[in-house]
């Protein structure tokens, strides 16, 4: 029951004119620039929406671009959801948020912002990511990829889901950074499922709660193409508080929508 | 319980431009708002114990976002133990400036539907509507 295994992932098929075009490239091996890399990235994942442990065709396609702490890491992030499986057997193995994106819904187009250095050596590739559906109000959110040398090439080493949430009425609040190898790992002892933990006390279950209600803000019960089960599985999920709580407070998962 | 009789107004509804009727498709659950965009910040007022191991959390939401209104409301988060932790039961609206009377989320789930079947507001054992 990781986090790979729960979708309400949207389909739609429509590109927006703005934003990077989204047809797949084909390199031979991923560019040199840190920028150029995190672009054929975003190509790739918007118009293959890789959702859950990389498998097949998809491992393919990415691991050139992936390091291989990284790569390990979704190893061993499938491995524990398959343990899952086997432990809660009547809830399928789903695909939940897109790994390089962070979020349910598939975006259609996507832009580089801006290449930042840290202290570490480590590069801050931020993308800004557009869902737009013609009856619906249109939003965007942010991603940070970590890009790291790996054998003389650049490499994504990690994806930073960024929330932009305003805490400034009460900064301390503000949760960790949530990151896809804290997604990847999320309920896993390596590659064994253990679950989630949740607070016991009930005031920092409610702290956590509704954390996650102002960041995600949801409205109904989630829906997806996926149809009633997983409907089913979010919404049992939502009230009984066991996926997106977690002992860090994964909040930053998700995203203030901003209007666009 | 909710999605299926979602599922049975859907079936009773066939024609897809008739917006559904249940309560909580746009509700937030969690909040009571009908709109979410709005939903910028929350504190915890207070911790009640209740019987049977059971709480009752008190939280503040703030809403708006300055410099155009702002307003306040409150819920309150019923938390019972379930297999040795504690998991949200329901979720109480209550009652403020912009909610005339106590509302449910359990009740907003099961408004208009009896069981997994949509029976419409004036039928259910609960036909209430927000």
């Amino acid at each position: 029951m990781s986090f790979l295994r729960f979708t309400c992932a949207l389909s739609f098929a429509a590109t927006l004119a703005l934003g990077q075009p989204t047809q797949p490239s084909k390199p031979t091996s991923p560019p040199e620039q840190p920028e150029a890399l995190a672009r054929s990235l975003y190509r790739e994942a918007l118009a293959r929406h890789p959702h859950g442990a990389l498998v097949g065709v998809d491992i393919k396609v990415f691991a050139p671009y992936l390091s291989t702490a990284l790569l390990r890491r979704i190893e061993t992030a499938r491995s524990c959801s398959i343990d899952a499986d086997q432990q809660i057997p009547e809830l399928h193995s789903m695909a939940a948020l897109g790994l390089f994106t962070g979020e349910s819904a598939d975006p259609q187009s996507f832009q580089i912002e801006r290449t930042q250095s840290e202290g570490d050596g480590s590069l801050r590739v931020y993308v800004k990511l557009t869902w737009d559906k013609p009856t619906e109000r249109a939003w965007t959110w942010r991603v940070a990829d970590v890009v790291v040398r790996e054998n003389g090439h650049y490499v994504i080493d990690d994806v930073i889901y960024i929330n932009d949430s305003d805490y400034s009425d009460n900064p301390a609040s503000k949760p960790a950074e949530w990151r896809l190898s804290g997604y990847l790992s999320a309920g896993c002892n390596g590659p064994h499922w253990i679950g989630y933990t949740l607070p016991k006390e009930p005031e920092a279950l409610a702290q956590s709660l509704y954390g996650q209600v102002v960041a995600r803000r949801p409205v109904g019960i989630p829906s997806g193409v996926t149809g009633k089960h997983s409907r089913h599985i979010l919404a049992r999920h939502c009230f009984t508080g066991s996926i997106w709580l977690s002992p860090v407070q994964m909040i930053g998962i998700g995203r203030i929508r901003i209007p666009t | 319980m909710a999605l299926a009789c979602a599922d049975d107004w859907d079936r009773q509804n066939p024609d897809p431009n008739l917006k559904p009727e249940y309560a909580w498709l746009e509700l937030g659950l969690f909040s009571a708002g009908d709109d979410e965009d709005e939903l910028r910040d929350f504190h915890v007022e207070k911790t009640e114990s209740e019987s049977g191991a059971s709480y009752r959390v008190v939280v503040g939401l703030k809403w708006g976002w300055p410099p155009e209104e702002t307003w306040p409301t409150r819920v309150a988060a019923i938390l019972v133990p379930e297999n040795g932790r504690l998991v949200v039961n329901d979720v109480v609206y209550l009652k403020d400036n912009s909610m005339d009377v106590e509302y449910q989320l359990s009740k907003a789930l099961s408004a208009g539907c009896d069981g997994p079947h949509w029976v419409g507001y004036g039928r259910s054992q609960n036909n209430e509507k927000q």
